[in-house]
């Protein structure tokens, strides 16, 4: 079995954004050579999400105004026990989670194995420093 | 492996901890009646366990580099009970070289 790692850094500018990712992990799997196999991409970070879904602007407008009635941003102590730690970004936890912190993707014949409007995209929650990716690919 | 309790990754900070548990029980508050969950007709009382399991997760997938879990910084794994007081199991398979 052959095994490949790779990891992506993003610093997006916003607290709340998403990027489709999906050129990056195909690259990666034309790297690592695999034809047979599974490719697993993972937040590395707890207030970030890697997910797959529509690359339709619109929706992501909806998931960030839904994300925001579900858990809304409150940097105050009184709502979220986190934030007395000194942190504001329990909302980021919480968002994250519904999201998701991982995708596994099918490998076949050396190529991500879509449905038709598969996209894997980075969720950012906390944003404005940089967090990596970590993207591994196995099989052979 | 049992259908209202959730592996995921997050923060070890208990007040983390308290923020979820006070967050999943207003997405899907503990309601034994059988008039909110038609789950809870059977007999049962778990239905919100069912659905704050949903918003965890069931399980994680961790890549091992160099014989290690490949963390980032705050990473850590836990189980979510949401319907306790009786033995659960969670399954681990490692696989590679």
């Amino acid at each position: 079995m052959k095994s490949h790692t790779e990891y992506l850094t993003f610093n997006l500018p916003q607290r709340m954004s998403f990027l489709n990712i999906t050129p990056k992990i195909e690259e990666i799997v034309r790297n690592s050579g695999i034809q047979e196999g599974l490719t697993l991409v993972n937040a590395m970070h707890i207030t970030a999400s890697v997910f797959i879904n529509d690359d339709e602007p619109g929706l992501h407008h909806d998931y960030s105004k839904w994300l925001e009635q579900l858990a809304p941003f409150d940097a105050s102590p009184t709502r979220y026990h986190h934030n007395r730690t000194g942190e504001d970004n329990a909302d980021a936890h919480m968002k994250r989670q519904i999201m998701g912190r991982e995708v596994v993707i099918a490998v076949t014949s050396g190529k991500l194995d879509f449905g038709p409007w598969e996209q894997v995209f980075y969720g950012e929650f906390d944003g404005r420093r940089p967090k990596r990716v970590l993207v591994k690919v196995i099989g052979e | 492996m049992h259908i209202t309790a959730s592996v995921f990754i997050n923060d070890d900070e208990s007040g983390l901890h308290e923020d979820y548990k006070k967050w999943l029980e207003e997405l899907a508050p503990f309601d034994a009646s059988p008039q909110r969950y038609r789950h809870n007709r059977t007999g049962e009382d778990n239905a919100d366990a069912h659905m704050k399991r949903q918003v965890m997760g069931r399980q994680v997938v961790v890549a091992i580099t160099k014989g290690k879990l490949d963390f980032g910084p705050w990473e850590q794994i836990f189980y979510g009970e949401f319907d306790g007081r009786r033995a659960k199991r969670v399954l681990v398979k490692v696989i590679g070289e």
